[in-house]
Order: structure tokens, then C-alpha cells, then sequence
């Protein structure tokens, strides 16, 4: 659906898009990932054709992004963050507005509005004028905007910004809904997010993709680690020896502290919880002990990693 | 072509929800009527062959009138839109460059025209208390005159409003465009020989005259039609730029 290829957009000064390179299938739920100016609205304003790439090239359901533009817009449906609207408008009157202008014949026009306000959760609120509108239900408008052609692609900035918990849920879940139809560009700064909406996560950093995976390799890469770290006053070469000595252990690292005390990072063989071993024999050794915990690598620590590695 | 009456029909919708628009009515209303009423009196107290409406049309008041209010309603055309971020959500979808701005135009000269609309009461009212009947073709040339008009600074106002996201900004391109072309405007009134009939080209001051004589002259018609279209096209070129490769 999506296929990009070495996309670059420089602007004076930045490179917001630094040679992109991916592809989104048909019925993927895809998330682009990233911290604030890593280039995710730039990426999708490409793909939107509102503006040009400097370098590379970028197809849209085989239509070139930059000379096939009208082609593409006829098939997407894209909300800019922030989702500008017109706030003197009614919903009713807007969304009329937006799926003349995308060319829904008239006939099908009623039909389809009823529809998506049926979706977006506005049916009631047909007749409320934008401007009147709480962030959430103008995020609501926004969805409704982006669905009322019915179009293959659908392509979100930042869906969830400035949404309270509640309404965060709804509109996730309506993406999910969303998904199960159609294709989905999102992006977002937030992990959780593309947990439970994409099937699929573009991590982009400076504008580089410094990782793309399936959502779930990403969660299993979030269980492992799984190390055990203790820190104890006892000598280090018994700690090593009856450390290792444990079942399902690895290795073992140790590192001497201040005070007769040693650290000791303990690895299992396969994600195992080795707590209970491992303070089993510090109990049996009679070592003095003043930690133990257990250290979980999650989403957001790769994802920090990811992004924080050429920071320096 | 349908997509330009969409975005037509929101756009002119769009001016009555915009205060400004009103303030700009009541304005264009004040200053003839004011001119109206000076102008009567003037004429009662010295009595001359000449029309009322002669005299209004090319009036300080009715320049004043247009240099002041027509970028005041132009000037929301294309740089609010920039501004809200409306713009984007326009642009992707397969509206093109120049059906926008034809809508834009269309839009800010339709209001342009329900502005002036009310002035035509005045004629009424004046034609009805009038002691002899009234000479009909300054008022036809008069109208005429402030369409065309309308046209060039309407375009102008396209022009200044898409180069900014600043409305101020762009109220100050399109004063200075209409306001440039009106100084020339004195030029033949102060040279003369063949750079004179040049100036008189050029001139909307020296148009106006002859029209609420009654003169059509198509080199008029021409020079209007044709400045609208070279301002409405550099409008194009910058509604375009944005998809140019840098
Ligand atoms: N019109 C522009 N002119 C100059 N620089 C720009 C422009 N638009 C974006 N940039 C720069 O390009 C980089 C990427 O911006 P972009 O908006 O794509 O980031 P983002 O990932 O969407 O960030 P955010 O999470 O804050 O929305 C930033 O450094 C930004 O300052
Ligand atoms: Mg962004």
C-alpha cells in the first residue's frame, strides 16, 4: 500500500527526513514511532502530497506520491495534527463539506455521514458547532473527516494527543475497528499506544529508521533481560561460584563495591525469574544482603535506547 | 469545477461568521452615506448641471471607501487558512491549486459586491426626491466602474493574502498594490503630452471619470480583466510553491 523509498526532506538548517526506507502492506495497522522532531508529521505530509520530498521517491496504492498527487489524495484519507477544522461550521455541515470535496456522489452522501458519525461516536451531536467542540470530540470529527470517502489508506498524526484517558481509549479502539478494514499509517510518540493499536512499529529517530518490527517481536524483546541483581556483603569469588552453581543461570557478573560488598548481575538462560533461587543460596551461604530485585527491559527502555544511542 | 463551488459556497459562508466583514459593511455604509449626504447638500446650496452621481463615484470618500475596506475582506482569504492549518487539510485532498484559488477569488469578489450592494438604496432614494429625472448613465457607468474595480482589487487582496499567514500582513501587501496603482492613477492629471495617454492606461481615477460620462471604452475593460488575471495567476504560482522540490 505504502512503499517508501530512500525519502529525504531537508530544510534549511535540518534534515527532517534522512533516507527512509519502508513499506506498509494492505491491512496493516502501522505505527510511525518517535520523539518530538524525529520527522513523523514531515513523513506523512509526503505521503499526503501536501508537500514534496527533496530526495526519493514514495507510491501510495502505486501511485507516485508527487506526480500521481490527485490520485493519491482520491485514496487517502489523512488527519494533520492538531486537526484543523472550521470552527464556524456544524459537524453536519462540515462533514457534508469534506465528502463533497473528496467526491462522494450526492446520493451517498447522507448515508455515509450517518455512517461515520456512527462510528466516530457523534451521532448525537450532529448539529453542534465545531468551535463549541472539546478537543475529543474535534479529534472525533477529525476520524470522521478522514473516513467519510471510504478510503484505502488511512493516514492519522498523532491521533491521540491531548486526549484524556477515557476518550485515549475510545479512539484507539476505534483504530483498531479501523484496522481490521483498512490500511493505517499512525504516528505517535507514545509506546503503549502502538502496543495496542499496530500490528507494526517504525521507530524513526532524526529522521532514521532505527528499527522496524512487528509489534509483537517488539514485546517479546520487552521480556527478555530479565537479570537479577543483588548486592551483598560476602566474598566475590564464593558469590561467583555458588551463584553460578544455581539452576538455569547463564553467567554471572560481579562487580566489588565499597564496604566489603560486591554487585552481582545474575542471567538467566532463558528469561527465567531466578529470584527465588538465587536468595535461596544467598540464605544458605549466610551472606548479608541489601538488594534484590529483579531488572525487566521494557518497550520504553528499547525505545530510549534506540533513539538516545548517536545522541552524544 | 464542482469542487470550486464547494469551496465557494463555504468560503462566502465563512465571511458572515467573520466580524470583521461586518465592521467592513457598516464602514462602506458610513463613508457613501456620509458622501451621500455632503454631496446633496453641496448641490442644493450650488445647483450645477452636473450628476450627483458624477461627482460620487470618483468622490475621496468612494476611493477611500475602496482602498481601506477591500483588503480588509480580502485579507483572511488564504492566510487564515495557512494560519488554522485548514490549508493542509484542503490540500490533501483532490482539490487543485487552481480551483482553490479560483473559489478564493470568487468568493472574496461575491462579498465584494454584496458590499457595495447596499449603496444602490442611496440612488433610489435619491432618484425618488430628485426634482428633475435623473440621468441615468453615470449610475450604469459608476457600477460598472466599481466591478471592475472590484475584480483588480480582489485580486490584488488574493495576492497579498497568499504570500502570509499574518492577516495584517497581508491587508498591508494588498493596501499598498491597490494604493500604488491609485497614485499613478494622479499622473496624467499632472504631465502631460504622450506620456499622458500612457498614464491614462493605468489610471482608475481617469477610468472612473469617463465612465460616469457614460464612456465604455474596451482598452478599460481589457486593462482590468487582464491585471486581474496576471495577479490571480502569481496567486496560482504561490498556492503552487508549495509543491515545488526544494
Ligand atoms: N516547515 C518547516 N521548516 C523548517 N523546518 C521544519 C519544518 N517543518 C518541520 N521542520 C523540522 O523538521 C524536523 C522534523 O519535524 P516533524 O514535524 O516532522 O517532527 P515530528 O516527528 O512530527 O515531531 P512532533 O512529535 O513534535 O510532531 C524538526 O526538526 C522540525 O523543526
Ligand atoms: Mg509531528
Amino acid at each position: 500500500m505504502i512503499e517508501v523509498e530512500n525519502l529525504t526532506k531537508r530544510y534549511p538548517g535540518v534534515t527532517a527526513v534522512d533516507r527512509l526506507s519502508f513499506n506498509v502492506q494492505k491491512g496493516e495497522v502501522c505505527g510511525l514511532l518517535g520523539a518530538n522532531g524525529a520527522g513523523k508529521s514531515t513523513t506523512m505530509r509526503i505521503l499526503a502530497g501536501y508537500i514534496p520530498a527533496t530526495e526519493g521517491h514514495a507510491s501510495v496504492a502505486g501511485f507516485d506520491v508527487f506526480k500521481d498527487s490527485l490520485e493519491v489524495r482520491r485514496r487517502i484519507g489523512y488527519m494533520p495534527e492538531n486537526v484543523p477544522l472550521y470552527t464556524e461550521m456544524r459537524i453536519n455541515e462540515y462533514l457534508e463539506f469534506r465528502a463533497a470535496l473528496k467526491g462522494v456522489p450526492r446520493k451517498e452522501r447522507r448515508e455515509r455521514i450517518e455512517w461515520v458519525k456512527q462510528q466516530c461516536g457523534l451521532a448525537e451531536v450532529g448539529k453542534k458547532i465545531i468551535g463549541h467542540l472539546s478537543k475529543g470530540y474535534r479529534q472525533r470529527v477529525g476520524l470522521a473527516d478522514t473516513l467519510v470517502h471510504d478510503p484505502e489508506l488511512i493516514i492519522l498524526d498523532e491521533p491521540t494527543i491531548g486526549l484524556d484517558p477515557n476518550q485515549i481509549r475510545q479512539v484507539r479502539e476505534l483504530i483498531r475497528d479501523l484496522g481490521k478494514h483498512r490500511t493505517v499509517l499512525l504516528s505517535t510518540h507514545i509506546l503503549p499506544e502502538v502496543e495496542m493499536t499496530c500490528s507494526r512499529v517504525i521507530i524513526i529517530n532524526r529522521g532514521k529508521i532505527v528499527a522496524s518490527d512487528s509489534v509483537e517481536r517488539l514485546k517479546q524483546l520487552r521480556r527478555g533481560g530479565g537479570e537479577t541483581v543483588l548486592e551483598l556483603k560476602a566474598d566475590a569469588g564464593a558469590v561467583r561460584s555458588e551463584l553460578a552453581a544455581v539452576a538455569d543461570v547463564q553467567n554471572v557478573e560481579i562487580k566489588p563495591l565499597s564496604g566489603g560488598y560486591v554487585r552481582a548481575v545474575v542471567f538467566p538462560k532463558a528469561n527465567q525469574d531466578l529470584r527465588e533461587p538465587v536468595s535461596e543460596t544467598v540464605r544458605r551461604m549466610n551472606w548479608g544482603l541489601r538488594e534484590l530485585t529483579r531488572r525487566t527491559q521494557t518497550l520504553e527502555d528499547i525505545f530510549l535506547q534506540l533513539t538516545t544511542e548517536d545522541d552524544e | 469545477m464542482s469542487n470550486v463551488w464547494i469551496i465557494f459556497k463555504r468560503e462566502l459562508m465563512s465571511f458572515f461568521f467573520s466580524p470583521i466583514a461586518y465592521i467592513v459593511l457598516v464602514g462602506i455604509l458610513l463613508v457613501n452615506g456620509i458622501s451621500c449626504v455632503i454631496l446633496i447638500q453641496f448641490m442644493n446650496d450650488q445647483p450645477t448641471d452636473v450628476s450627483v452621481f458624477t461627482i460620487f463615484f470618483n468622490s475621496f470618500f468612494s476611493w477611500l471607501a475602496l482602498i481601506v475596506m477591500t483588503p480588509l475582506i480580502t485579507m483572511k482569504l488564504f492566510a487564515e487558512e495557512k494560519k488554522v492549518g485548514t490549508y493542509e487539510s484542503l490540500m490533501t485532498t483532490p482539490l487543485k491549486n487552481g480551483e482553490y484559488v479560483i473559489s478564493k477569488f470568487l468568493a472574496g469578489f461575491v462579498f465584494y459586491i454584496i458590499l457595495w450592494a447596499p449603496t444602490a438604496v442611496y440612488f433610489i432614494l435619491v432618484s425618488m426626491f430628485s426634482a428633475t429625472p435623473l440621468d441615468q448613465a453615470p449610475v450604469y457607468g459608476g457600477f460598472i466602474g466599481l466591478l471592475l474595480i472590484g475584480l483588480l482589487a480582489v485580486s490584488m487582496g488574493c495576492l497579498g493574502s497568499s504570500m502570509t499567514t499574518n492577516q495584517i500582513v497581508a491587508a498591508v501587501i494588498t493596501f499598498a498594490l491597490f494604493g500604488g496603482l491609485l497614485l499613478v492613477g494622479f499622473l496624467p492629471y499632472a504631465i502631460g503630452g504622450k506620456l499622458r495617454e500612457a498614464f491614462q492606461y493605468f489610471s482608475m481615477i481617469y477610468h472612473m471619470e469617463e465612465l460616469v460620462q457614460g464612456i465604455l471604452d474596451w482598452r478599460r475593460v481589457i486593462f482590468y480583466i487582464s491585471g486581474t488575471l496576471f495577479f490571480l495567476f502569481l496567486t496560482y504560482k504561490i498556492v503552487e510553491s508549495r509543491q515545488w522540490k526544494a
